[in-house]
């Protein structure tokens, strides 16, 4: 029998359909796998089933009643609590407390009884975590900690239905173990659990049964009391398209041999406890792929100085580079072109001039005294080799199209003659013809020998100019794609880290990066 | 996913019109000096003699006091992350204070006296800044407290009692006039035109406006934030310290808390002149007219013969009503 039945729901925020038609069917005491891609609708759905969003249209039986759930309150009545991917719990707060908020045991006299309350949060927290103490404060805890005591917290409720939103993203594999353990406890006590992750072996692992979004859809659902497990048949689902062409598709090709211009060693990212470590060849546009969030903006910072490299050893045209702040990477000719350039690239309230001519000023490349009349032909210059619109030096940035800001982005860059263009998702808010022209610029500067490492969301666009993609998953380099394996299926497949991927090995790929 | 969500900016909106907020900036320069005018009529009018050569250069005088002042208040606005300094009081006695004592009355002194205010100025601000830059403390916090310091630095210097006076070369600069026209304002105008050069001119000058536009820019860019945050503190302690040495050539004599009045107007000043309180928009020209059209204010109410309380309330009054015009920032 099902515990919850969910039909057609359907959430648009002005003109932005955020889920088209959601359907899920979650059985009673069994764990129903939710998938899809970023921005496929997983969230949105998940955030309906536990009150926080609101549909527009749909249904939603739970418990055997047609239910409207409208608010988080209502749907921890019915017994329905999320835990949410950002954590909400107050950091200023004991673990106990945190884990009592919101529901804490009352004596008699209408007080708060604490010894309580306290033995509530021991026994719950002690599944996961037997050594930590409810009386350390939030604030003092692991990100992994914090997970446990987040999900400590809706498990020691009781829940009918308990959603789990990418509950390991923090976890390591022993941690992951030990949360497997209490949903199997859970389920044996007749509790049903919605299970977000990305990671498909957990999928496999923990999982009764599977519902795939894309594009705001259901587009599928998997039963594996009668179907196989078959990993291939949901990274289909979820890239929708049929794998079997592309896995059979020959690797050949590989970017011609270039003299080596960056090379990076023992570069730790903080999700992961291996570092990551990659070449560039002069004049070579390799791109960053996987999931969002899996460490490329942070390899971008860190090698653009703002963010500490650790112990990597960073080697620039031959020279060992010490990153100890972006004045470093900047001397030496690698500068960032970053993901939002309202914060972090442009002076809006000024004229292109200023933004134009900024990091000559910042690195010392001029005099003392200013010509305004060879910085602005400078600046003139970088207009039309951009072509920006309006191509005046006077106007202010802020009434600039966004795509003619991200060259003004580029731009500024242009008179240090940089080595090495790092690119954060530079398109993000671009229109299609702006975007166009920002990459041609880039491969005309690749072609000049500038190499460039490019982070986009879009897997479209590093197809589109990149001459081989390193994939990212957790703060680790996994997978390369070479040109011959471009194609959406190979990125989703790669991006997941599928055993489709994993057939070719990561280290195989190091030995081809070389 | 998709690209939809495009920010494109409407290049023909009405933003477009203004060239950006430099141009606010001027209207509100602009606005000041006809403020300033109005006030010289009305003065006449009530008073006959108020608006005569004589008076105005004497407005002038006392407003190149505070300008010089303001000037240091305003490199720190200028430098955005919220900057003020509270201290330039504080540190302005203190410069009149060391000065005093140093010279003694005597001009044998003064080249020793300028260096020893200026770094006194600078180092004490330059701790300010660190604090400010490396300790993330709130500047009007760190500058408060930083004020509190220099007046206990200038009592224990003192002994309560500060001994000294300016020497004549210090007394002609503050008391003196050449072909009619106040020292102090030439010194003032000389001021204005380096400050000038140095904000537009130079590489420090310019890359001040993005330090206190956006100081992630800033430093993506290349540029050491925290130095260089340290550094404007610093030199805004530099100049109200030799700020409070224009104040010593005026009077003559120094009090321990001769500065004190100076700190709220040099605010006032700052944003009367359109320096935007968010910081990376401005020029000195506006902290100028801020700094004459304050004392055109008060040296008319004391025209008028309005005793001190009254005075302090209408002052009080139009400064409200002035900074309910200028003072609201265009929000982003």
């Amino acid at each position: 029998m099902h515990l919850l039945r969910a039909t057609s729901l359907r959430k648009t925020y002005g003109g932005i359909t955020a889920l088209k038609d959601g359907n899920l069917e979650c059985k009673r005491g069994k764990v129903c796998g939710l998938l899809g891609a970023n921005g496929s609708g997983k969230s949105t759905f998940s955030k309906m089933i536990s009150g926080v969003v609101t549909p527009d249209d749909g249904d939603i039986w739970f418990d055997g009643a047609h239910v409207r759930i409208s608010s988080p309150q209502e749907a921890k009545k019915h017994g329905i609590i999320m835990v949410h991917q950002h954590l909400s719990l107050i950091p200023e707060l004991t673990c106990w407390e945190n884990m009592t908020l919101g529901f804490e045991p009352v004596s008699g006299m209408g007080f708060l009884n604490n010894a309580q309350s306290r033995e509530l949060a021991r026994t719950y927290l002690s599944k996961f975590a037997p050594g930590l103490s409810v009386d350390r404060k939030v604030k003092d805890l692991s990100l992994a900690q914090k997970q446990f005591v987040e999900i400590a917290k809706a498990v020691a409720q009781k829940p009918k239905l308990l959603i789990l939103d990418e509950p390991t993203a923090p976890l390591e594999q022993s941690e992951v173990e030990k949360l497997f353990a209490v949903i199997r406890e859970l389920k044996a006590e007749g509790t049903s659990v919605i299970f977000i992750s990305h990671r498909l072996w957990e999928i496999k692992t923990i999982c009764d049964h599977v519902v795939v979004f894309r594009n705001g859809e259901t587009v599928g659902a998997i039963d594996f009391a009668t179907e196989e497990k078959d990993e291939d048949a949901i990274v289909s689902m979820i890239s929708g398209k049929d794998l079997q062409l592309v896995k059979h598709k020959a690797q050949t090709g590989g970017a011609a041999r270039k003299e080596r211009q960056l090379e990076v060693e023992a570069l730790a990212l903080r999700q992961s406890r291996t570092p990551v470590r990659f070449e560039l060849g002069k004049g070579e546009v390799v791109g960053l792929g996987g999931l969002q969030g899996q460490g490329q903006e942070q390899l971008l910072l860190a090698l653009s100085g703002l963010h500490p490299s650790g112990s990597a050893r960073i080697t620039l045209g031959g020279k060992r580079l010490k990153l100890r702040h972006p004045r470093d990477a900047v001397r030496a000719g690698m500068v960032l072109v970053p993901g939002d350039r309202h914060k972090e690239g442009l002076f809006l309230q000024h004229d292109m001039l200023l933004n134009l001519i900024y990091p000559q000023l910042a690195v010392r490349k001029t005099g003392f005294f200013l010509s305004r009349r060879r910085l602005k032909a400078e600046a003139e210059q970088i207009i039309g080799r951009l072509n920006i619109v309006p191509a005046d030096t006077g106007k202010v940035v802020q009434f600039l199209s966004g795509g003619n800001q991200q060259k003004v982005v580029v731009g500024k860059w242009l008179p240090l003659a940089p080595k090495v263009l790092l690119l954060s998702d530079p398109a993000k808010g671009v229109d299609v013809g702006a975007k166009k022209e920002l990459y041609d610029t880039v491969k005309q500067l690749a072609e000049q020998g500038t190499s460039v490492l490019l982070y986009a969301s879009d897997y479209e666009e590093l197809m589109a100019i990149c001459d081989r993609v390193l994939i990212l998953f957790e703060g680790q380099i996994v997978d390369q794609l070479m040109p011959s394996d471009y194609s959406e299926e190979r990125f989703v497949a790669a991006s997941l880290r599928s055993e489709t991927a994993a057939d070719r090995s990561p280290i195989e790929a190091w030995g081809e990066a070389k | 996913m998709s690209m939809t969500n495009a920010q494109t900016r409407d290049m023909n909106g009405p933003g477009a019109a203004l060239r950006g907020i430099r141009q606010i900036g001027s209207r509100k320069v602009l606005v000041a000096y006809l403020l300033v005018i109005l006030i010289f009529i009305a003065g006449q009018v009530v008073s006959p003699g108020f608006a005569a050569f004589s008076n105005i250069m004497n407005v002038l005088n006392i407003s190149a006091l505070l300008g010089l002042i303001a000037l240091a208040q305003m490199l720190v606005v200028l430098s955005g992350g919220e900057g003020i300094d509270l201290s330039v009081g504080a540190m302005a006695s203190l410069g009149a204070v060391l000065a005093s004592q140093m010279l003694n009355g005597a001009d044998g002194n003064l080249l020793p006296a300028i260096a020893v205010v200026l770094l006194a100025g600078f180092a004490i601000g330059a701790v300010s800044g660190a604090g400010i830059a490396y300790f993330k403390v709130p500047p009007l916090v760190m500058t408060l407290a930083m004020a509190s310091v220099i007046q206990g630095v200038a009592l224990v210097y003192t002994n309560g009692q500060p001994k000294g006076m300016a020497s004549p070369l210090l007394k002609e600069l503050g008391v003196g006039r050449t072909a009619g026209i106040p020292n102090l304002v030439l010194l003032w105008i000389a001021v204005a035109i380096v400050v000038a050069v140095f904000l537009t001119r130079t590489r420090p000058g310019q890359a001040l406006y993005g330090l206190g536009t956006n100081r992630l820019t800033t430093e993506l860019s290349g540029v050491r934030t925290k130095v260089f945050t340290t550094a404007v503190y610093g030199a805004s302690g530099a100049i109200s310290a030799i700020g409070g040495m224009m104040l010593l050539s005026y009077t003559g004599t120094a009090f321990l808390d001769i500065g004190s009045s100076y700190m709220l107007p040099t605010i006032i000043a700052v944003v009367i002149g359109g320096i935007s309180l968010a910081g990376g928009l401005g020029s000195y020209n506006g902290t100028v007219a801020g700094a004459i059209l304050l004392t055109s204010l008060s040296s008319i109410l004391v025209t008028l013969r309005m005793g001190e309380g009254g005075r302090q309330i209408v002052y009080g009054v139009i400064l409200l009503l002035l900074l309910a015009v200028y003072g609201r920032q265009k929000v982003k």
